[in-house]
């Protein structure tokens, strides 16, 4: 009853993957030649900005990621559908890894533009309290043996981290409004040229094609575990 | 009626137990006599590190004991019991939250002028603190007891729980130790009842079936 | 070429950033790939020996 999926579902995967591989490689490679040769330096952070090529879409596809987790989970209480399930458990461990990525070369171009690796500002706590929620939602799966049970409680886990998001962030903003003053403000940009934006959105489609890749490989992989274990029972 | 015969059985199961009304108390004590050692009690701006110290204790020792709340009543079917009554599984669950918190905090707040006359604190400081222990402790309970319902029965689960709770507990810390900010911590605590009200009905009903 | 790796002086900064990046991106890749191969060797396994039984 629980485990009722279709079969025709691997095989459409299984067709539709060379086409993901090759896209995202050639995507890939279009972006980091723009990011690394075919763009201007920064007139004020010089040539450590071209960090912002890997960096950037790295956070946005992490906070992206938790998003579709939190939403499945939630799809889940209102449908009883396994299906959000699998989707939310394929793709936590890629969204615990780009939040690695980001959290890394966020503070590698942090020390040449800020002087420091680390701030504790709001964005980047938040950024660190991300990645804790991510391995909470997967230990789940490992702490509780009962698959069916670690099914619903992993659900009302995702739910919960997705509420606690806007309240650490809000708080860290309080916090930090009363302790040390905004060092921060001048990364933010007033308005990105155009010649830094290509190269942006082409590794932000790279990044986007790769976590589809990999999201596709991961359910497949869930999908197999799926089958054998009905064979098994 | 059922309600208070609740509350004062689970008192008195904390009272005899092996880790009962004694535990919070001591742990504070425990880790406020490590403090001198750590910083001198002269030092400007010692009333930030004393708050920091007490309410990181809180924090620990609520992860410490959050076990006690459903754990020891599943293991032995007590649990199953009181829900078969057919009785309200909010109510019980609020006689939880309201049991534990007396049985943990209620020691520390005790705790907390004592230790505060030790290290020299001045009176309205103390008043502060405790007002914010208050309103803060009673969110963390809550919270801290919805996490512990999560896992119920599972020996392993203690990194487990403390990467869940640690996180929830951000804003309390904050709002706790640094500002005289009671109000925003009783509508954090409030909010915090509501959610874990849900969170352990719903894992209360997936467990006891 | 000597520029791009120099990078004004922001060489070891940038390439350490993209290496990282390039690196466990392909290490993600290539572990759940493996996986992948694995569970599916041994679904087939499974299968051939659920047919010959019946």
């Amino acid at each position: 009853m629980f485990y009722k999926l279709p079969n025709t579902l691997i095989d459409t995967l299984r067709n539709w993957l060379p086409v993901f591989y090759s896209t995202t490689l050639v995507t890939f490679s279009i972006g980091l030649y723009y990011a690394i040769y075919n763009s201007p330096p920064d007139y004020i952070q010089g040539d450590s900005m071209r960090i912002m090529y890997v960096h950037v879409p790295a956070a946005w596809l992490s906070l992206g990621s938790y998003s579709i987790l939190a939403i499945s989970c939630i799809a889940w209480f209102v449908f009883r559908n396994p299906i959000f399930n699998l989707f939310a458990k394929s793709i936590a461990p890629i969204g615990a890894v780009f939040t690695i990525i980001a959290l890394v070369t966020g503070s590698i171009w942090g020390k040449p533009t800020w002087g420091t690796w680390w701030a504790w500002d709001a964005r980047l706590t938040s950024m660190l309290i991300l990645f804790f929620l991510y391995i909470a939602y997967m230990m789940t799966w490992q702490v509780i043996v009962n698959k069916e049970l670690a099914a619903k409680i992993s659900a009302a886990l995702g739910t919960i981290g997705f509420i606690n998001i806007p309240i650490i962030k809000f708080s860290v903003d309080w916090w930090n409004t009363l302790h040390q003053p905004a060092t921060i403000s001048k990364l933010s940009a007033p308005s990105i040229h155009i010649s830094m934006l290509t190269p942006l959105m082409l590794m932000t489609i790279a990044y986007l094609f790769l976590l589809i890749t990999l999201f596709l490989i991961r359910y497949k992989t869930e999908l197999v575990e799926v089958k054998i274990s009905r064979i098994k029972h | 009626m059922w309600f208070y015969n609740l509350i004062v059985r689970d008192l008195k199961l904390a009272f005899y137990s092996s880790t009962n009304f004694l535990f919070a108390a001591s742990f504070l004590i425990l880790i406020l006599i490590l403090l001198p050692f750590i910083i001198d009690p002269k030092v400007n701006q010692f009333i930030q590190i004393y708050t920091g110290f007490i309410w990181l204790s809180i924090a620990l020792s609520i992860l410490l004991t959050i076990d006690r709340v459903f754990e020891s009543d599943y293991e032995d079917g007590n649990l199953d019991a009181i829900i078969l009554t057919q009785k309200p599984l909010e109510l019980i669950v609020c006689s939880k939250f309201i049991s534990h918190w007396i049985a943990n905090c209620i020691p520390i707040i005790v705790v907390i002028p004592i230790s505060a006359i030790l290290f020299g604190i001045n009176i309205n400081e103390i008043i502060n603190i405790i007002l914010n222990v208050l309103a803060g402790s009673t969110g963390m309970v809550f919270i801290g007891s919805a996490v512990s319902s999560l896992t119920l029965g599972n020996k392993r689960s203690g990194i487990y729980k403390s990467i869940i709770v640690i996180p929830l507990y951000i804003p309390f810390i904050i709002f706790g130790a640094n500002q005289e900010s009671v109000l925003v911590l009783i509508g954090l605590s409030m909010f915090a009842f509501i959610f874990s009200l849900f969170t352990t009905t719903y894992s209360l009903r997936l467990y006891v079936e | 070429m000597n520029e791009i790796i120099y990078m004004n002086g922001y060489g070891s900064y940038v390439w350490s950033a993209y290496g990282f990046t390039i690196f466990s991106l392909i290490l993600l890749f290539y572990f759940y790939y493996q996986t992948l191969v694995k569970k599916e060797r041994k679904l087939k396994d499974l299968q051939d020996k659920h047919e010959q039984k019946s």
